[in-house]
Formats: C-alpha cells, structure tokens, sequence
C-alpha cells in the first residue's frame, strides 16, 4: 500500500522591517506581534558570530525600526522569557495619535461642510 | 476703405447692429438679454469686412446692413444646429413626471459643471485627501519636508546632481520615510 508523505510546510519568511512597518500601518490598537524570538542583545553582536551577516543586519535594523516606533510612540516593546536566553519580543500597537492641529481640523470641515 | 471712420459712421452702424440683433433675436425666440451678444457678433463679423468697403458703391450703411443679414443667417443657422443637437434645459425646470424634483436635485456633485472644468467637486474626498496628507506629514521627520518639496519637483538622481545633499543621504531619508509612512498606515502606490 501507497503511503503519502505529508507536504512541507516552508517556514515563515523572516520579518523584515518594511513587513513590520506595514504591519503596523494596519493594526488596530492592541494587536501584538512577536518580532524576534532569541536573545537580542546576543544575537546581534558582531564578536559572537551567532548568526550570518545578512541576518545580524535584519535583526539589528528590525529591533532598531522596533525601538525608533516604541520612542515614536506607536508600540508598547514587550518582553516574554520562554527559558534561558530565549525571549519573544513582543511589539503591541498603540491608539494612532491624532495628527491634526486643533486650528487646522474646524477649517478643513468648515470647506467640507 | 479709403476714408476713416467718422462719429456719424459708428452711429449708424451701431443702430444698424441693434435693429439687425433685435430682429435676428426675436426669429430665434432669445431672451432680451442675449441680443446684446448678438450684436456683438454682427459688429466683429462687419469688422473684418470693413476693408472691402467702396464708397463709390453705395453708402457705409447700406454696406453695413447687407454684411450684417448675411451674419445673421449664418448666426441664426449655427444657432439652430446648436438646438438640434443638445435640449437645453433649466436645472430648476421640474423633471418630467415629478411634481416636486427638479433637475438640478438629480445631479449629483460630481456631474456638476464644475468637475467639467476640472474643479474638484467632492467635498468629502477633498476632505479625506487633506486628512490623507495631514497624516502623511505628520509621520514624516520636519527635517525631511524640504527633501519632499525638493521630491516634488526632481528625481532623486536629479535632486542629487544639484549637489544639495549627499545621494547616499537623500536615498537612505527616502528609504525612511517609506518606512515612516508604511508604519502610519500609508503604504507606497507603486
């Protein structure tokens, strides 16, 4: 009898930082992400070796974009220990600030109106 | 025409156009108000004829009389063709069969005359691409705004040659403010 060997799954595309912008350019307030599994700090230094260069270069850029939003006020960085050295880096939206000037908004919906 | 035109001439061709549009505007059934631009027409018709004039011929007024029936036909011609091919109507005549709808509360505001002109006519698009572009400003750095202005109006390479900025620096600005505006929920259209 025949037997059907299962198809693989590929494994997720790592993400990068444009795939983390627009995620966030559409998540609701709360929605979370895990943007790295590992341990950061590790992982990205050079002497350590622990990951090839063009990877080291999109954790570093990814974690970096990550702290730029937190800074901006746009996500909560959220750490989750899983075990030793094993961390999920979580990204969690924020309510988009509102952008627009107090003088600017009653003129823009007066010429609406 | 040998002879300058007099104060007398002017009058008489005045008078000539009045009554040749008042007659040209009651056979066409126009409203007082247009036979001023029908005289206008009649006048700027005899303009370009006045050079042909022969005194010797016959008077100014006589001239004047016969290029302006001629302009008329013509006119009245243009004017019936005109007709044949569009109805016009009033936006406040009343739709057929309503009692109450006009035409002008059937047209929305995007058919209206002003988006013929190529005026933005939706308010509320105008609105939201005003919000679109408040919100887009907002997510990029004010120390990339002259970068965008200068975006407008270059190509990067161009922007670049002007020697205004290094162009590693303006495609690595150009790279984060993408991000920015991806991050702000304004991804790229191309």
């Amino acid at each position: 009898m025949a037997t059907c060997s299962p198809i693989p799954i590929p494994p997720p595309a790592p993400l990068t930082e444009a795939a983390f912008c627009a995620w966030l350019g559409t998540a609701a307030s709360g929605d979370a992400i895990i943007y790295h599994r590992g341990a950061l700090a590790r992982e990205t230094c050079p002497s350590l070796n622990l990951l090839s260069a063009d990877e080291r270069v999109r954790v570093a850029r990814l974690s970096s974009r990550a702290l730029k939003l937190a800074e901006a006020g746009h996500v909560h960085l959220v750490q989750r220990r899983r075990g030793f050295e094993d961390y999920d880096y979580v990204a969690i939206a924020r309510r988009r600030p509102r952008r627009i000037s107090p003088l600017l908004l009653p003129r823009i919906l007066a010429e609406a109106a | 025409m040998s002879r300058p035109i007099t104060a007398a001439d002017l009058h008489t061709i005045q008078t000539i156009a009045a009554e040749e549009a008042r007659r040209l505007g009651r056979s066409l059934g126009l409203p007082p108000q247009d036979r001023d631009d029908l005289r206008h027409d009649l006048l700027a018709d005899l303009l370009s004829r006045l050079p042909a004039y022969d005194p010797t011929k016959g008077t100014l007024g006589a001239f004047a009389r016969v290029c302006m029936r001629h302009a008329a036909l013509r006119i009245g011609e243009q004017h019936r063709q005109r007709r044949r091919r569009a109805h016009t109507v009033s936006l406040d005549d009343r739709l057929p069969g309503s009692e109450d709808l006009t035409f002008a509360d059937v047209l929305t505001e995007a058919d209206s005359y002003g988006s013929w002109c190529g005026q933005p006519s939706d308010a509320f698009a105008a609105l939201e691409r005003r919000l679109d572009l408040e919100s887009a400003v907002g997510a990029i750095d004010p120390e990339d705004h002259p970068l965008c202005a200068a975006l407008s109006r270059h190509t990067p390479h161009e922007f670049g040659e002007q020697g205004t900025m290094p162009r590693m620096r303006i495609y690595r600005r150009i790279r984060e403010m993408r991000l920015r505006l991806l991050a702000a929920g304004i991804a790229s259209a191309a």
